[in-house]
């Protein structure tokens, strides 16, 4: 190639340059074109080859180019806040949800969609003069479990703050790419029913804290006959939030249909107690390395 | 080097054992020798989890817990494989649901510990001879003192203590006369020599150029070099300012600095002759800072009807980082080594002078604060001696040449 390339480079009519650059992506992408016919032709011939070349040629990705990270596969010491939740069976979530003050419609579209899903929710507007902890004492004395508070900005929805109670902790989540469900291209119907819940690669220490706070805004026990699922599926940090509909429709095939809505979070800022000491806080650097992940 | 860790989330600490150079985010890097739990009784969990370590002259190791337990352990003998810190003694202090433990810190005129809580309790344990008999005392405040977030002893005048808190300004107490020392719990009156006395109250700073009041919330004091009657402290503030006072030079600080905007946690002392702090904050601040460089232009204000306003800041003589991402609340500087770990459940050493990471270590625990048990390397030590042995060796030969 090196040498091709310096070969180019003596070509000094720029037309005529292209020309023979031209020609020779031309060139190698029929080569190219060739072998996988051929490949092909064999494969139909012989389907094992198929499956071996499948099994030996794996391509790289950013994900399976992940950075190490201890914390994943290390077993979880100890007690943390959501520990209430997970011990005590009986008693189910209940969620307080607002907005920031002064919000605007975009806010309350949003509050809309959320509490579409939310299971044991109730909407609060804000008013002014109520602070976090004012909300927080609030909510404590009327056994509340989390308050959600969703954050608009010049008519957009911008973030999302989770506050376990009684005492912590706190999460704050950008939130983009918001389709509400009417959007979805053959989208159904949600019906209120409990949703089942499947958490995706919340693989590192901080990542398994993540899907704690999850799977304590959802009850214990989802009503199956609904069919419908809540999948947060985290990538690459991102965490994509969808909810479909199920149906079994013979021993080997499952069919789903989406119900919207879809939004994608991203974890900002993870406090310890009531907007307390930091735990992780994401900051502008971290992007520079693009294997490295935190969730 | 050997560090005992306070462990947040199971209530326990985790003794670590590694060398310099240790990587534990590394996937090929050097793991280290060993992370055992430890410190299990007299009750675990995250509700009773330990707050505060104290090594009391090698000798003992002393936990303060959430809940009010105070213990003592043992601390092993370098080879010892059994009974590692064994439970000698546990006092039970009644304190409130809401109370959290402020400091515990070693009297060591009177052989004993000091342990306060925010509502102002604060009790001493004597720890004489090894059966631990004479219950905790405890040492009543005078009435206006409340809401206390630090507490600490003169290192050279044991019989002083400085305190400060939320709304609390800095007071110096003296709580026992300075000719007592350790013989006074053989006798009976042991409880009356403790009176409080006030010697020092401060003042808040001056209003601000708004002509508001500057809050107060002092969360670390540390004393300087001073005398018997002139002492020379500085406190740090959830404000993010560093104020020195000087006890013979008005009631309010001579210096106020800005630091940060955040809350500052933990101040310590970077080196023996107290020029250099170490700070940390509740974002992931640890910084080393100088006492005697000044920038006066350290930290800006702008005001629309005063104009701009410098502060002068303590000069950032450089940051610890690591890839630290928390709160850090334990710390200790020793030798010159500095050991470090929070909220991201890391132990991170780092060298003093040029802040290089010599080991980092995940945990998997939150930590609260830690102990440096042992500086040296296992590897280092044996080759010294070895080397030692060697000079030794012909230092002989060459006696035996001379008497030749």
């Amino acid at each position: 190639m090196g040498t091709q390339s310096e070969a180019l480079k003596n070509i000094k009519n720029k037309i005529r340059r292209q020309k023979v650059f031209s020609q020779i992506k031309h060139d190698k992408n029929k080569e190219r074109h060739t072998l996988r016919k051929e490949r092909a032709k064999e494969e139909r011939a012989n389907p094992e080859l198929k499956d071996k070349r499948i099994v030996e040629n794996i391509p790289d990705t950013i994900d399976s180019k992940r950075i190490y990270d201890e914390t994943i596969g290390t077993e979880v010491e100890g007690k943390d806040e959501f520990d209430k939740y997970f011990t005590n069976l009986g008693k189910d979530p209940k969620i307080l949800l607002t907005t920031n003050f002064n919000a605007r419609n975009a806010a309350y579209e949003f509050a809309d969609i959320l509490m579409d899903f939310l299971p044991n929710v109730t909407f609060v507007k804000r008013k002014q003069g109520y602070q976090i902890p004012d909300m927080v004492q609030f909510c404590n004395n009327r056994e509340y479990s989390t308050i959600i508070i969703i954050n608009e900005d010049k008519k957009k929805v911008t973030g999302l703050t989770f506050i376990n109670l009684p005492e912590g902790p706190t999460f704050y989540f950008s939130i983009s790419s918001v389709t509400e469900g009417k959007k979805i291209a053959g989208h159904g119907k949600a019906q209120d029913f409990l949703p089942e819940l499947v958490l995706n690669n919340f693989n590192s220490r901080l990542g398994k804290t993540i899907g704690r706070l999850f799977q304590s805004i959802f009850p214990h026990k989802p009503e199956l006959q609904g069919r419908q699922v809540v999948t947060l599926h985290n990538q690459r940090d991102y965490i994509f939030f969808r909810r479909h509909r199920y149906i079994f429709r013979n021993e080997e095939k499952v069919g789903l249909q989406e119900l919207g809505p879809q939004f994608t979070l991203k974890l900002r800022r993870f406090q310890k107690g009531i907007r307390g000491d930091i735990v992780w806080e994401h900051k502008p650097d971290m992007e520079r390395d693009k294997k490295k992940f935190y969730l | 080097m050997k560090f005992l860790v306070s462990a947040d989330d199971t209530g326990a600490a985790k003794e670590v054992v590694c060398v310099r150079g240790t990587d534990t985010s590394k996937q090929d890097g050097i793991k280290p020798k060993s992370i055992i739990n430890y410190i299990t009784e007299p009750t675990i969990g995250l509700d009773s989890r330990i707050i505060h370590l104290l090594n009391y002259n090698f000798q003992y190791v002393i936990t303060s817990r959430l809940d009010g337990n105070v213990s003592i352990f043992t601390i092993p003998e370098e080879d010892e494989e059994e009974n590692k810190y064994e439970l000698l003694k546990n006092f039970k202090i009644d304190i409130d649901e809401e109370d959290r433990p402020i400091s515990l810190q070693k009297i060591e005129k009177l052989d004993s510990i000091l342990v306060a809580y925010e509502s102002c309790k604060m009790f001493i344990i004597p720890l004489i001879d090894d059966k631990f008999e004479i219950e905790p005392i405890e040492i009543k405040l005078p009435k206006d003192i409340k809401n206390l977030h630090a507490l600490t002893i003169n290192p050279q005048f044991e019989n002083i203590l400085a305190v400060g808190g939320q709304e609390q300004d800095l007071k110096v107490l003296k709580f026992f006369d300075h000719k007592l020392n350790s013989t006074i719990f053989k006798k009976k009156d042991y409880e009356s020599k403790f009176n409080v006395e006030v010697l020092y109250s401060a003042k808040n700073v001056k209003n601000d150029h708004l002509d508001m009041r500057v809050p107060i919330w002092i969360t670390n004091i540390l004393f300087l070099e001073g005398t018997q009657d002139q002492f020379n402290i500085i406190t740090s503030t959830r404000y993010g300012q560093i104020r020195i006072y000087d006890t013979k030079h008005g009631k309010k600080p001579i210096k106020d600095y800005k630091i940060c905007e955040k809350p500052i946690l933990k101040m310590k002392f970077a080196n023996e002759e107290k020029t250099e702090l170490i700070l940390t904050n509740t974002h992931n601040l640890i910084g080393k800072y100088s006492l005697n460089k000044i920038d006066d232009h350290g930290y800006k204000l702008h005001s629309a009807s005063a104009g701009d306003i410098y502060i002068p800041t303590p000069k950032l003589l450089g940051k610890f980082t690591g890839g630290n991402t928390g709160a850090t609340f334990g710390i200790q500087v020793y030798e010159d080594i500095i050991a470090v770990g929070g909220l991201d459940r890391y132990l991170r050493v780092f060298d003093l002078e040029s802040r290089e990471v010599l080991a980092k270590v995940y945990l998997g625990v939150e930590i609260s604060s830690l102990l440096i048990l042992d500086e040296e390397d296992i590897d280092e030590e044996s080759t010294k001696r070895k080397r030692q042995e060697e000079d030794d060796e012909e230092e002989i030969w060459n006696q035996l040449k001379k008497n030749k």
